[in-house]
């Protein structure tokens, strides 16, 4: 089982992070990317996110959501890397990438991930915009779609 | 003693501010030195959400901040 959870302060390729995720004799990778939306849920244009974090725990949260995918799913692999920092729209946010025997895991482990990151990760995200700049909370949805998962 | 703060906190008051406390002093009682020393952060500080972290533990108000130890109001989290 290879666990691997990175927070990064600069721009990445979730398409060479896919490429680069080899797992030997796996049967099903399964993978997310989250991009910075482009407007905001008034439909105004976003100019900027910013992502603050904490210098150990938010590293520490990412883990913690990993280990937990591993735990809950039969995984052989299972990797988040996440943006802190200043990030243009259309730019990679998150990604996670699972690999398992058999695809309803890896699958299952990706959602789980997603659900998990949008409401425990510990970020702090500001979002600007032409009409002002607001600090974003977890939405009822997304809090709804952490609690189904039951942990 | 040196206070941290992150997210809107931090946009209000600033990353690190240094307050002068009286030994024993809570992390109630910081949270209320705050936000009289900074008024337009008053409202933020009060939300149910607002926690305080000692050593990368989440405190509760009625904990005593250590001799020596810094201090962090975290925001209720934006998640990722």
């Amino acid at each position: 089982m290879s666990i691997d959870a990175r927070l990064v302060h600069t721009a990445f390729d979730p398409a060479a992070e896919l490429a680069g995720f080899t797992v030997a004799g796996t049967g099903a990778v399964a993978s997310f990317s989250g991009l910075a939306r482009g407007t905001t849920r008034a439909g105004n244009e976003v100019t900027g996110l910013f992502l603050d974090h904490h210098p150990r725990l938010t590293q520490r949260s990412l883990e913690d959501a990993a280990r937990a995918a591993a735990e809950r799913f039969a995984l052989q692999a299972v990797r988040v890397i996440h943006r802190c920092g200043a990030i243009a729209p259309g730019e990679p946010i998150v990604f996670v990438v699972a690999a398992s025997s058999h695809r309803r895991a890896a699958l299952d482990a990706v959602d789980y991930l997603m659900d998990r990151l949008k409401t425990d990760a510990v970020f702090w995200k500001r979002e600007d915009a032409v009409d002002g700049s607001r600090w974003i909370e977890p939405t009822q949805a997304d809090r709804a779609a952490r609690a189904r998962w039951g942990d | 003693m040196k206070v941290i703060l992150y997210g809107n906190l931090a946009d209000a008051i600033g990353r690190e501010v240094e307050v002068v406390t009286v030994p024993g002093a809570t992390v109630g009682d910081v949270r209320r030195l705050l936000q009289e020393q900074f008024p337009k952060a008053l409202a933020a500080l009060a939300r149910g959400g607002v926690r305080g972290c000692i050593d990368d533990q989440i405190a509760g108000d009625d904990i005593v901040v250590p001799a020596g130890e810094d201090i962090a109001f975290l925001p209720l989290l934006s998640g990722g």
